[in-house]
């Protein structure tokens, strides 16, 4: 799968759930929103290798 | 996932809220969330003037989409501060433009550069001072200038629970009992003629806010400032969402608790209507000058570039 993250490209070959990518990219649930295709998803849908996924940090510096 | 209400697909879990919500009801319960934290501090209502700080961001764009929904009439404010890096300031300000095209509301917008001659980064390091810092300054004044001049009853900033918490937090830890008075999300009115200052979602959670534009369709700027890169801020942030990562709730618990007990810190260090009107801008101040005229307007010499 594609993932998408800041500006950067990542690519996953096995599927897994979005709570173990994130987990993968040492990203915290409550700082992120996951997007699979277009479609927000909550982190135990699984993402499998066809699948485009963006995530989108929502930390800001207030 | 399914939504507790309807059992369609849910869009989010609220761990801390033990509740799982579809597109529909997170969009219900978002507007139900604001207008409760609107009621139970009775920050405003829809007889009154209301300006919002718009910075293009998620939680400011949210904010002014749930007001015009609620039926409270709010003019945005943009400062554009002439931040040039990757195109930030105009970027933002186009993304406010581009909310504003298709709901009947008002933006102002007061550009920097053209009222002053120069960006907030050039005239901070003239002044050897923190860019954080006159970025705040100057935010703080046009924001009270532009509602006393144009007679607005009530400012509202897009402060969101993670914010309160994470501004807490760093008062905590440096024992700033000024700040610590003064950390709640309505402020009524300091005098005559002054607006109230509120912050209507203090309820919400970052990740709720991005949600809902994502939802809504509200295009908003995702590059965080440049300059607030490697802010303390952030890092206590991060340290609160590690611990709600580990305790869902811990950021609201730690936050409703300075709500009950803040009364603890207020006495002297509760705000009180400065004393002077500035010699220079003619606007309340603690001295004959405030600390804007005297950042921009005193000694406003040397240029550099950015």
């Amino acid at each position: 799968m594609k993932v998408y993250y800041k500006g950067t490209e990542f690519r996953f070959d096995e599927s897994m759930s979005a709570l173990k990518l994130l987990s993968k990219l040492s990203l915290n649930v409550n700082e992120v929103v996951v997007v699979k295709n277009g479609t927000i998803i909550t982190e135990d849908e699984v993402l499998s290798r066809d699948d485009e996924v963006k995530i989108i940090n929502t930390v800001s510096g207030g | 996932m399914k939504c507790h209400i309807c059992k369609d697909k849910a869009v989010i879990k609220l761990r801390q809220h033990s509740l799982a919500l579809c597109a529909r009801h997170f969009d219900e319960w978002m507007l139900r969330r604001v207008q409760k934290a609107i009621s139970d501090f009775k920050m405003f209502s829809k007889k009154d003037k209301i300006i919002l700080a718009v910075s293009g961001g998620k939680d400011s764009l949210a904010l002014w989409d749930i007001l015009t929904r609620l039926g409270y009439y709010t003019s945005g404010l943009y400062i554009n501060l002439g931040i040039t890096h990757d195109g930030y300031s105009d970027e933002s300000e186009e993304l406010c433009w581009v909310f504003v095209r298709n709901r009947k509301c008002d933006l102002i917008v007061v550009d920097i550069t053209q009222a002053h001659g120069m960006t907030v980064m050039q005239k901070a390091r003239a002044k050897h001072r923190s860019i954080c810092s006159a970025c705040g300054l100057t935010k703080r004044y046009y924001m009270n200038q532009v509602a006393i001049t144009k007679g607005f009853d009530v400012i509202a900033t897009g402060h969101n629970l993670d914010d309160q918490a994470a501004a807490l937090l760093g008062n905590i830890l440096h024992w700033n009992v000024l700040y610590l008075a003064n950390g709640s999300p309505y402020s009524p009115p300091i005098g005559e003629g002054h607006p109230a200052k509120t912050k209507p979602l203090f309820l919400c959670t970052e990740k709720e806010t991005t949600t809902y534009c994502l939802l809504r369709n509200i295009s908003f700027v995702e590059q965080e400032c440049p300059y607030a890169e490697d802010a303390t801020f952030l890092e206590w942030k991060r340290l609160l969402n590690r611990a709600e990562e580990r305790s869902p709730g811990t950021k609201w618990a730690f936050y409703r608790g300075y709500l009950k007990n803040m009364h603890l810190f207020a006495g002297e260090c509760a705000e009180k209507e400065p004393p002077y009107k500035c010699k220079i801008c003619g606007l309340p101040s603690w001295h004959d000058t405030c600390s804007f005229c005297r950042f921009w307007k005193v000694d406003n010499t040397s240029k550099q570039n950015q």
